[in-house]
């Protein structure tokens, strides 16, 4: 039995999340590919643009290379979610950038 | 006493006080600042804990003082500093300096003081004087944009300096509190010496986690310090993008933060605890474990505290 077929989803994006977290070349490399990921949906039946789904293999990839192989890779919609928190920063910068202190 | 629920009723109460269509500009003050996301957020949503507006309501647990008097310090504190991120706001130039704005702070500066008389039965002594606070905030703010626009280096006295001085405002209804309750000059050193060490060691985690986004906007005090620590060598005067951050994670100012961070919360753990202000206290020990987590992290991988962050939001949400 491979490492591979003993993670399930939740245990390798938590590996995932471990790597980036613990090496700053991952997380750069990471945030690059993610600001190449060039698809926009407008609905939700939009296809996946060839070009997009070429880095999306790639990031996984690198992710395979960084998790030590057990990955099955992330979906385009968990792709689109990376970018908003990790490029666009939509989850962070929407709240304040003095969440934690009060100076002004 | 919810001090959260207290902040937000404090703050309708100055909204409806204001009629319209000033009050509806008012209640819609945190998205105008850029502090919130969406419309008509409450204060208690903005921030991540009660310090930041409600820190005379924490401080008075051993003061044995009518709540009205409370409230009053809560309503002082809180104006006083909405009022310091709105004014710092439209002198950075992060928001129009429109009339309705500055109607509403000018509004909310008068409330501030009308408060703090009612407190003191009249006019305030020099250290629970805003008039004194705002002098001192306005020359710390102008001082900051000159460092920051020219990344001059800095030492970590002048940076810790210029952060308290900044945040004056938010120390003075504290002190006036403790000044009613009696308590003695010593006392109110203390209190005020609790506030700044929370002061201090929040500002220093945030200067850690948003350095980048801070030189975005024009400034970072933590590239300011890398430069002072480097300055007997021959630092890159303009450096940017990866090879800046390189910098930064290399220099270790990052983790020198970060143990300022623990320190101070560690300071504000022990005074708030010997005031008696025990919630305030477990707040601050809470603080303290979790920079101390994040200075062993950095430690042992340069730049893990600001990765965090940066996956702070999936992870709540992914991996919770």
């Amino acid at each position: 039995m491979t490492l591979h077929a003993t993670l399930d989803p939740h245990s390798q994006l938590r590996a995932l999340y471990q790597a980036l977290l613990s090496d700053q070349e991952c997380f750069d490399e990471f945030k690059r590919l993610l600001q190449l990921y060039e698809f926009t949906p407008e609905e939700a039946e939009d296809e996946e643009p060839v070009d997009a789904t070429e880095i999306r293999d790639r990031l996984n990839e690198r992710i395979r290379t960084w998790v030590g192989g057990a990955f099955d890779g992330l979906s385009a919609r968990q792709t689109l979610q990376w970018r908003a928190i990790i490029v666009e920063e939509r989850f962070n910068v929407s709240l304040s950038p003095w969440k934690e202190a009060n100076g002004y | 006493m919810n001090v959260s629920d207290l902040v937000d009723d404090l703050y309708e109460a100055f909204v409806d006080g204001l009629g319209d269509p000033l009050a509806a500009y008012a209640r819609d003050l945190p998205r105008a600042l850029g502090l919130a996301p969406r419309a008509n957020c409450p204060w208690s949503d903005v921030f991540s804990h009660d310090v930041t507006l409600g820190a005379p309501a924490l401080l008075s647990e051993r003061m044995k003082l009518p709540p009205e008097v409370v409230r009053d310090a809560v309503l002082a504190h809180a104006l006083a500093v909405i009022d310091a991120f709105g004014t710092d706001r439209v002198e950075d130039l992060q928001v129009p300096g429109s009339p309705e704005l500055l109607a509403v702070l000018g509004r909310a500066r008068r409330q501030r003081d009308r408060a703090i008389r009612r407190i003191l039965g009249g006019p305030p002594p020099p250290d629970c004087d805003f008039a004194h606070a705002d002098a001192l905030t306005t020359k710390a703010l102008r001082k900051e944009r000159e460092v920051l626009l020219a990344s001059v280096p800095v030492d970590l006295d002048t940076y810790e300096r210029q952060s308290l001085e900044k945040q004056s405002a938010g120390i003075v209804a504290s002190v006036a509190l403790a000044r009613v309750a009696g308590w003695d000059q010593r006392l109110r050193r203390a209190v005020r010496a609790t506030l700044e060490s929370v002061a201090l060691g929040l500002q220093a985690y945030d200067d850690v986690v948003d350095w980048e986004d801070d030189l975005s906007r024009g400034g970072s005090w933590t590239v300011c310090l890398m430069k002072g620590r480097r300055a007997a060598e021959t630092a890159d005067r303009q450096t940017e993008g990866a090879r800046l951050r390189a910098q930064v994670l290399r220099s270790g100012v990052l983790l020198g933060l970060l143990d300022r961070a623990v320190h101070h919360m560690s300071a504000a753990r022990r005074r708030a605890s010997a005031l008696g202000a025990e919630s305030l206290a477990a707040w601050a020990a809470s603080r303290r474990e979790r920079f101390e987590t994040l200075r062993n992290a950095e430690s042992a991988s340069a730049g893990y505290a600001v990765r965090a962050h940066a996956l702070s939001a999936w992870a709540g949400e992914v991996l919770a």
